[in-house]
């Protein structure tokens, strides 16, 4: 295939539209102009994802397999349990290197913030619930979670109200103690099944790739959820990761490994 | 006002992380207006202070105007923030 004219992508988004609407943008054609097919359907489940390729009309697609459907969510861990370890490097245990005292300044903080907002939900700490490495080089970390009944709207679109709710008591916790410390502030385990979501993700991805040696491009993501994917696939014989663009726009490809 | 009013509850949001952000949190005023259903706020800082609750390209006020808008929501209100020095 002409490398320098694109005729077919494969894109992975939260919808079957979005994923099209980010393709036609990518090839620079418009609906009516090329062949869609959906490889996986997001479905109703706010976590899954879709994942379509679009391809110039006249031009041959080669026949992929289909992948697999969405495996069903598993039981919601409870806080401080321990993911499996699906291969991935070993976890470093953190909680230790924290105090407890600037963990109480945390707590309060978060819970002042919601009390302020009217917000009633239980506010815990936890242990690391990531399956993911923290580096050697990361400030000590404090896990909060935040637990109760509608607090849909406290996460927000792809977690986007959270990270704002998670910079804010950064700010002020920082504020207060004396080294910097970093606070993981998560609602009913939401970062954690995210989490888990974008490994099975990237690990569906890295076996289309590996089996259609064409490269998928993700959908864009904020930096932590990059970095989910990018250590995921670290060690992956088959593929290799990269982020591109700029921003919000900033987004992993899936590549196969020459 | 009382602290049964939604405006008045958002006027004590904004007021508590302004006052944890600012070095001189007694210098800080928030006012509340409120239209129908949309809350006006006002928050005044020292110019000196500006750059703590703005932070760089408005990441700060934009912490802000989120969980005052996650706030607002709770009472069926629109809220909106300015931030003047």
């Amino acid at each position: 295939m002409d490398r320098n004219r694109l005729t077919s992508v494969e894109i992975q988004a939260v919808t079957v539209e979005e994923a099209v609407r980010l393709a036609l943008e990518q090839l620079g054609l418009t609906e009516d102009q090329v062949d869609i097919e959906v490889l996986s359907d997001a479905g109703p489940d706010e976590d899954a994802e879709a994942l379509v390729r679009v391809t110039a009309k006249g031009m041959a697609s080669q026949p992929v397999p289909r992948v697999g459907t969405r495996r069903p969510p598993g039981p919601r861990r409870v806080p401080g349990d321990r993911p499996s370890q699906r291969g991935t490097p070993q976890r470093i245990y953190d909680t230790d290197r924290v105090d407890a005292e600037d963990e109480r300044v945390a707590k309060a903080v978060v819970r002042d913030l919601l009390t302020h907002m009217g917000i009633e939900a239980d506010v815990v700490a936890v242990d690391n619930p990531s399956s993911m490495p923290l580096s050697p080089d990361d400030p000590p970390t404090i896990f909060i979670d935040i637990l109760g009944r509608d607090l849909g709207m406290l996460i927000g679109r792809r977690g986007e109200n959270l990270a704002q709710l998670q910079y804010m008591v950064n700010l002020i916790v920082n504020k207060r103690l004396g080294e910097w410390t970093r606070v993981v502030v998560d609602v009913e385990g939401y970062r954690t099944r995210r989490e888990e979501s974008l490994i099975s993700l990237a690990e569906r991805v890295a076996r289309q790739v590996a089996r259609s040696k064409r490269p998928i491009q993700l959908e864009p993501m904020p930096p932590n959820e990059r970095r989910i994917v990018h250590l995921t696939l670290r060690g992956n014989p088959d593929v290799t990761t990269e982020s591109s663009g700029e921003g919000a726009n900033r987004r992993v490809t899936v590549q196969p490994r020459v | 006002m009382t602290a049964d009013d939604p405006a008045e509850q958002l006027r004590q949001l904004v007021l508590y992380m302004a006052a944890n952000l600012v070095d001189t949190p007694e210098e800080v005023q928030v006012t509340a207006e409120q239209n129908g259903s949309v809350v006006h706020l006002t928050l005044r800082v020292p110019d000196r202070e500006m750059g703590k609750v703005i932070g760089r390209q408005g990441r700060i006020a934009k912490a802000m105007r989120t969980l005052v808008m996650i706030a607002g929501s709770r009472h069926n209100l629109r809220a909106s923030l300015d931030i003047e020095g």
